[in-house]
């Protein structure tokens, strides 16, 4: 089994969902290259038709820019970047508290437990 | 791509091939000073090794030239109709192109072998003595006379004698070419009726062939009696000197014809098989 | 590049014994991409692989390779891997690499070399010496290091381990290109999903029950295509 490929849904939405996390968590830093079709595509055992969908829905975001025959970069607008990075974080919360509320965690308890992991 | 072809093909068993040409031509000398020894002292006649030598070397001759034959025909086989046909069929290589390479190194095997048993039969000879007058050599007395009579036959009528040689090499080639077409026929066949057992079947063709052969043989020679004394008495003698020549050279170029045409039919018979019916299991 | 790689049209083939494998078949590849022919036993994949590849010949219909009739020109355009091994025992691995440059004028000895040093196998072993695994990796190597337009895959992981199949898969998609397409038929579907662009699953008779983009389909059904197999394919 493939770690990008749960079975799943298209593997194209998956594989542009870890490249947007490596981008925001700055495994790739703002301004680098980006690595090309064929190497991620080899790596990961994905199809490059795959990869290069996943590459077009970052650039549409404008997360990646391509410049030509220079190959692709990770943007250097670091406003973006933090934009996106904050979208996707209050995105997680939200997600995380919505677990919280399914299985009935009152918020004191939560954000108790929140300082508690803080210390540690 | 015919050249290509062709040098995988002569490449394919040549080592074995060299292996056993080698031992022939190397133990030539030997047989013929084993033979120079039991003629010499022949009165004494209790030889028993030496005979036995004399008589296995012509029995490795004998192997030499069947292994020779069955090599090519090993090849053709497994080359063709065996897990090895996945590539040969998928190269950007005709059809025609292929059997013409197995064919062409079959004739080149066939002439090397022959070649070499020559030279062996020839090392042998000149070895052992013959004590007949002027010869020395067994070889002398094998090859004089005959070379007399060939120069004796040019001396008389040069034209004859060279269309006798060249109709000689001629049928020569053509028996060659059609007794490997014919089991090169018999195999392809054989694999295209049943792919499981295919050389059951090929055996099975050879046997009905030479049945329907030996049944229509009579008829044939019949049939060609006929039309050879049509051709002695209409041929206008004077134009090549004695009747009994000409007639001679009439039968010859029939006969090869008549091989010819065979072979050409046989070619095109495999390469159908070949382009339309091929049945890799 | 607009030329499909491949067109089938009206495919009829049977057995010799009558019985009809192939029944009326349409089916047209466009370059760039990686396809899996992906059925049951028997449903007629090799065979139509083999009527690509030209082993064998169609009763009825046409194959077209890049807008060329099939013939044994267009097999210098096809990089064909059948299931079984198929060299002489006798030669040598470098052997073949002589052989396959010799036929083969799109043949990349150096990259073959690279990828069979990779595999750690000696170049000057004889093929009848080697197990199967490595036999058929070989041959992989082979098949992969031309530069064709159309490459038949039959069963190309099969019979290997499955650090070789990564090896393999990995392969596949490092050799593409834009102007290539690559075909290969499997039983192995969870592990070669990820790589394909395109499927067609086939069905008996040589019938398409399903094709089309992989990502695309499974977006609609929310499924694997191994799940989907399982259902399209019940018994």
């Amino acid at each position: 089994m493939n770690r990008y490929f749960n079975g799943q849904g298209p593997v194209f939405m998956q594989l542009t969902a870890m490249m947007r996390t490596d981008i925001l968590s700055g495994k790739y830093p703002p301004g680098t290259q980006f690595p090309t079709v064929r190497s991620l595509a080899i790596e990961a055992a994905i199809n490059p038709n795959t990869v290069q969908k996943a590459l077009s829905v970052l650039e549409s975001e404008g997360l990646v820019l391509s410049r030509g025959t220079l190959g692709r970069f990770v943007t250097d607008d670091r406003a973006l970047l933090e934009q996106k990075r904050n979208e996707m974080q209050s995105a997680y919360m939200r997600r995380a508290w919505q677990e919280a509320n399914k299985l009935g965690i009152p918020k004191e308890k939560f954000i108790a437990f929140l300082h508690e992991s803080e210390e540690g | 791509m015919l050249k290509k072809c062709l040098k995988y093909d002569l490449l394919s068993f040549s080592r074995l091939f060299l292996l056993l040409a080698g031992t022939v031509l190397g133990l030539s000398p030997i047989a013929g000073l084993l033979l120079r020894i039991l003629i010499t002292r022949w009165e004494e006649m209790l030889f028993p090794w030496e005979i036995l030598l004399v008589m296995a070397y012509v029995f490795l001759i004998g192997i030499f030239i069947l292994a020779s034959a069955l090599l090519v025909y090993i090849r053709y086989y497994t080359h063709f109709f065996k897990d090895e046909g996945y590539l040969t069929f998928t190269l950007p290589v005709k059809r025609s192109t292929l059997l013409f390479s197995k064919i062409l190194s079959a004739v080149i095997y066939q002439t090397v072998a022959i070649a070499v048993v020559a030279v062996a039969v020839c090392i042998v000879l000149l070895i052992t003595p013959y004590n007949g007058e002027p010869y020395h050599t067994l070889f002398g007395a094998a090859f004089t006379p005959l070379l007399r009579r060939i120069g004796a036959a040019f001396a008389k009528n040069w034209f004859v004698a060279l269309l006798k040689g060249a109709v000689g090499i001629l049928l020569i080639i053509l028996i060659t070419l059609f007794n490997h077409l014919f089991y090169y026929l018999t195999m392809t066949m054989g694999s295209s009726i049943n792919r499981k057992h295919p050389l059951l079947f090929c055996v099975l063709l050879i046997y009905a062939f030479n049945t329907i052969l030996s049944l229509l043989s009579t008829p044939l020679l019949m049939m060609m009696t006929l039309w050879f004394s049509a051709v002695d008495t209409l041929y206008p003698l004077a134009l090549v000197g004695a009747r009994s020549e000409a007639t001679y050279l009439m039968i010859a170029f029939t006969v090869a014809a008549m091989l010819a045409l065979l072979c050409a039919a046989i070619w095109q018979w495999i390469l159908h098989l070949l382009e339309r019916r091929l049945n890799l299991a | 590049m607009n030329i499909p790689v491949l067109n089938c049209e009206n495919i009829y083939k049977s057995y010799q014994s009558g019985l009809p494998v192939l029944s009326g078949l349409n089916l047209t590849l466009p370059a760039g991409r990686i396809i899996g022919l992906l059925g049951p036993n028997g449903c007629g994949k090799s065979t139509l692989i083999k009527l690509i590849a030209g082993l064998l010949v169609p009763d009825r219909g046409n194959i077209t390779v890049c807008g060329q009739p099939r013939s044994e020109s267009t097999n210098a355009l096809i990089s064909y891997l059948p299931e079984r091994p198929y060299f002489q025992g006798n030669m040598r691995v470098v052997q073949l690499l002589d052989y396959f440059s010799d036929f083969y004028a799109d043949f990349d000895r150096s990259r073959a070399i690279a990828m069979l040093s990779d595999l750690g196998i000696a170049p000057d072993a004889r093929m009848r010496t080697l197990s199967k695994g490595t036999k058929e990796k070989v041959q992989l190597v082979l098949v992969m290091s031309r530069r064709a337009r159309l490459y038949l895959l039959d069963e190309p992981i099969a019979g290997v381990d499955p650090a070789a199949r990564d090896y393999i898969l990995k392969t596949i998609i490092g050799n593409y290109s834009p102007d290539a397409t690559v075909v290969l038929t499997t039983h192995l579907i969870t592990d070669i999903e990820p790589v394909l662009d395109d499927f067609v699953f086939m069905g008996h008779g040589g019938q398409i029950l399903l094709a089309g983009n992989a990502d695309e389909v499974r977006e609609a059904h929310q499924k694997s295509l191994n799940e989907l197999f399982r259902e399209v394919f019940r018994c």
